[in-house]
């Protein structure tokens, strides 16, 4: 499955993404205008931004849904840009992604929706499907007997869901759930299949600061407990702040500032110090 | 000049359409080698596809076959015809033509335009996307069992439109033109070649990879949240209906005329 012997495993210096001057336009419009990001293993960065500033365009470059104009969007050291077809759903397995809508399937159940990564790889592939356990380092931990794999699989479903605080809300279509519980629902999904890079696309926009509060603390639970990297796009700066590792500003398809939290805060850049203060005057042009 | 624009804008639509629904239509028959994996959304979409469909085509043929009988039969029976022909023309009518293009017409705006719109919602949605992330290829969970199903259905519901069709082509004769049952039957099982009900089959498989094709990717390729659902929508049932008729006329001059005449004679 991970189609790598261990010779060409990465090493844990190796950063769990790095970006290199990733440009893309569209239709002659520039989105990103070079883009360099590190994403060390097992950190939280957080890339802020206005709207229309190339936040989600960034994260579909990184999961490979996009593919740029020029530059590199290293996965473990495998650029994604130039990998094949099955490469890239190779790849893909490594990530799990919570969409800014949830984007779950109207027409599934919760648990069926949770559940769907694992049930539609175990039905187009014969070799053994392996998954780390929750509460172990180790990522090739267990191995889902195929013989049992409908209760390995509901089990591991209820795991997640008890997990980002769900339990019971198995049987409940996405239309029954409020946003809050749409973006948990999306987040057991994207962990069900215990990844090793998690992406969250604006996880707690058009929600209500406890459920703000209760989302961040699920993006830290998750770095704690799985140990995983996570890029985080988001415009709410206390939010990164709580969550982040490393917090990125993207200002007309750059990066304009990055750091550690406590640095960042205090960085004198005035588009920084603008977006983090909230002001309308300065030299990000609001209209 | 408008609207010699939009005729161009609207012919441009149309080809391009055609053009990703023909690759679109490579890639799932490339996902076939998943189908016995797949075999419980296939079966949710035979029901879609074709039993949803069933009380709308079964009203459509009915009428069809009976205004066929009565438009025919009242005219010949003035030249003392009616009961020669009225049989095998309602038979070879339904078998050759109305069958198979009125219940593509029916599936097309029933069943095609739902499944557009479904699968356009997803997009918007980023439903789709969400499934490329999870590895899971949308051609193979959308497309593949959508186009298998409508394979199977659409020829089905042609067999029963020309059967329900028929039918009341043979109440009409009886009641309003005065050819009875014994006749209608015996002189349509003379005339009507075996060739006429593989014509309609081949066209009905024909029919339905168009209206799978057009509705996935019509739904595949929308954007613009609901007014892209309902453009979507609007155009794959407008897209369907333009080219089942064009490859209803090519059917019939490249296939029928060439093929089915000579091989079957």
């Amino acid at each position: 499955m991970g189609g790598r012997t261990d010779a060409e495993k990465p090493g844990a210096d190796t950063p769990a993404i790095e970006i290199r001057g990733l440009r893309k336009s569209f239709g002659g419009r520039p989105v990103l205008r070079g883009v360099d990001l590190v994403v060390p293993r097992g950190k939280t960065v957080v890339v802020l931004g206005l709207s229309g500033s190339g936040k989600s365009t960034l994260l579909k470059h990184i999961i490979g849904l996009l593919k740029p104009d020029e530059g590199q969007i290293l996965v473990d050291g495998r650029d994604i840009a130039r990998a094949t077809a099955d490469e890239i759903e190779d790849l893909r397995w490594r990530f799990g992604m919570v969409f800014q809508n949830a984007a779950l399937l109207q027409s599934l159940t919760v648990a069926e929706n949770v559940a769907l990564p694992l049930v539609e790889r175990f039905r187009q592939s014969r070799g053994p499907i392996r998954l780390k356990r929750l509460d172990s380092s180790e990522r090739e931990g267990s191995a889902i007997d195929r013989r049992r794999w409908r209760q390995e699989i509901a089990a591991r479903v209820s795991e997640k869901l008890a997990l980002v605080g769900l339990a019971g809300s198995e049987n409940k279509m996405p239309s029954e759930l409020s946003g809050g519980m749409r973006k948990r629902a999306g987040l057991a999904r994207a962990i069900v299949h215990d990844p090793d890079i998690l992406l969250y696309d604006e996880p707690t926009t058009g929600l209500d600061p406890i459920i703000c509060r209760h989302v961040d603390d699920l993006i830290i639970r998750m770095r704690e407990r799985l140990g995983v990297s996570s890029v985080v796009i988001s415009h709410d700066v206390e939010g990164a702040v709580r969550t982040a590792d490393v917090m990125a500003l993207l200002h007309e398809g750059v990066i304009v500032g990055q750091g550690p939290p406590e640095e960042f805060t205090k960085s004198p850049d005035p588009v920084v110090r603008q977006f983090l203060e909230g002001r309308s005057e300065g030299p990000i042009k609001v209209l | 000049m408008g609207i010699l624009e939009d005729t161009g804008r609207f012919l441009y639509g149309l080809v391009e359409s055609a053009g990703r629904g023909t690759i679109l239509f490579l890639q799932a028959l490339a996902q076939c080698r998943y189908f016995p994996r797949n075999l419980d959304k296939f079966l949710g979409q035979v029901f879609v596809c074709g039993v949803s469909a069933i009380p709308v085509v079964a009203i459509t043929a009915t009428f069809t076959g009976m205004v066929i009988a009565a438009q025919t039969g009242t005219e010949l029976k003035k030249y003392g015809l009616a009961d020669l022909t009225i049989g095998p023309i309602v038979g070879a009518s339904m078998c050759r033509e109305m069958g198979p293009v009125l219940t593509a017409i029916c599936v097309a705006g029933f069943v095609g335009g739902g499944m557009a719109s479904v699968i356009a919602t997803m997009r918007v949605n980023e439903e789709i996307d969400a499934l490329e992330v999870m590895s899971i290829n949308p051609v193979r969970f959308l497309v593949m069992p959508r186009l298998t199903a409508m394979m199977i259905a659409l020829p089905l519901l042609t067999v029963f439109a020309d059967f329900v069709g028929i039918l009341g082509g043979a109440l009409v004769a009886q009641f309003q033109v005065g050819v009875t049952y014994f006749v209608f039957f015996d002189y349509l099982k003379w005339a009507l070649a075996l060739r006429d009900i593989a014509f309609g089959l081949v066209k009905a498989w024909t029919f339905a990879v168009i209206i799978t094709m057009v509705a996935c990717e019509q739904g595949m390729s929308a954007s613009g949240g609901a007014e892209g659902v309902g453009r979507a929508t609007m155009r794959s049932v407008v897209y369907s209906f333009l080219l089942i008729l064009v490859a209803n006329y090519l059917l019939f001059s490249l296939v029928y005329r060439t093929i089915f005449t000579k091989v079957w004679s």
